[in-house]
């Protein structure tokens, strides 16, 4: 039954990464736009295929080892990279030109990079990429650390945008869709923060590591999450907000 | 004019037509900013009008400032009416688009 649960909580993870992420992919077709081509890449590669591959050869438990070492390979791959196109669209959208969100970027890349390529050179054949437990361990330690602090900064930057629409449309500024997207985005970038803390714990805490249904409970649960929220903030609704870019004095407040 | 110094010259004129200094000014102006949920350094001059006229009046009742009101005019009256346009990468321009509403 939990196995059935820390399944549907994947899937639901993976199909909303994919979809949502090609349908941002599309958009960027249209728009030219930068960063609808950085996360719709991102959701695309690490949500769905990296994520999907990390998980296949643990579920096609008939796959030769030297097959699953290649799919986790390419996962791993798959995912630094989505990894590193989200932590460019945070500081390109949120903070360009800032010195100390320059400096946070380089940092949180550079380490990610260490980590992934490190996790790549030492990952031994018939070990998870999600669960090594020879020296990639360290490197996958790595890894989490860097994607802690990029997502938990996306998450800190969109809720903190949420916050500042709210106020403005308190008087008669800003946008609550837009408010609400940031929210949602909020939402889901802290519940990948989270995925990432019950991987490290699994690593980290021998009574978890003992026990690993409740860490795949979890993470189900957070997949859940982060394919609603994920859907709740880039999913385009039937009505479309006006662009409140220019207002008129003497405008109403927004419902 | 760019928006980033749109801050400073208000604060600098809220100083001349108020008892407030340098300082003061640029408080209660960066306050009502923080209230309204606008930074310093981005927000445009249509925004900074509904912010003068809904927001700025009570923050200087609350400092003993007389006549809000006229010196919110003065303020409004000062501010450019050209170049409001909302830039295509600011962060809610980029999340009004992801959602398809760009």
């Amino acid at each position: 039954m939990l196995n059935l649960v820390g399944l549907f909580g994947l899937v639901a993870f993976v199909v909303a990464s994919l979809v949502v992420g090609c349908r941002i992919l599309l958009l960027a077709l249209r728009t030219r736009g930068l960063p609808e081509t950085l996360i719709g890449a991102s959701l695309v590669l690490a949500g769905g295929f990296g994520t999907g591959g990390s998980v296949l050869p643990l579920l096609w438990t008939t796959l030769e080892p030297s097959a699953a070492h290649v799919i986790f390979q390419i996962a791993s791959v798959a995912n630094h990279v989505g990894y590193t196109l989200l932590f460019i669209f945070v500081w390109r959208v949120f903070r360009t030109g800032t010195h100390w969100a320059t400096a946070l970027f380089v940092a949180t890349t550079v380490a990610l990079a260490a980590g992934g390529i490190g996790l790549g050179l030492t990952l031994e054949l018939g070990e998870s990429i999600s669960r090594p437990e020879g020296p990639a361990r360290s490197w996958l330690l790595v890894s989490l650390a860097a994607r802690f602090t990029g997502y938990a900064w996306a998450s800190i930057e969109s809720f903190r945008y949420a916050s500042m629409l709210r106020r403005r449309a308190r008087i008669g500024l800003g946008d609550p869709a837009t408010a609400r997207r940031f929210f949602y985005w909020g939402v889901c970038t802290t519940a990948v923060v989270l995925i990432w803390v019950n991987l490290a714990a699994e690593q980290l805490v021998p009574s978890i590591s003992e026990n690993p249904a409740l860490t795949h409970v979890i993470s189900a649960l957070l997949g859940f999450i982060v394919a609603g929220s994920l859907s709740a903030a880039f999913f385009p609704r039937g009505s479309t907000t006006p662009n409140p870019a220019t207002t008129t004095v003497g405008s109403e407040p927004c419902a | 004019m760019p928006d980033s110094t749109l801050f400073d010259e208000t604060a600098e004129r809220l100083e001349r037509v108020t008892s407030l200094d340098r300082l003061e000014a640029r408080g209660t102006l960066r306050i009502a900013l923080k209230q309204a949920g606008f930074d310093p350094k981005h927000i445009r001059a249509n925004e900074l009008v509904v912010l003068l006229e809904r927001v700025l009046p009570q923050e200087l009742t609350a400092r003993g400032i007389g006549d809000a009101d006229s010196v919110v005019q003065r303020l409004v009256a000062s501010l450019p009416t050209t170049g409001n346009g909302e830039s295509n990468e600011s962060p809610e321009s980029v999340f009004r688009r992801l959602g398809g509403d760009g």
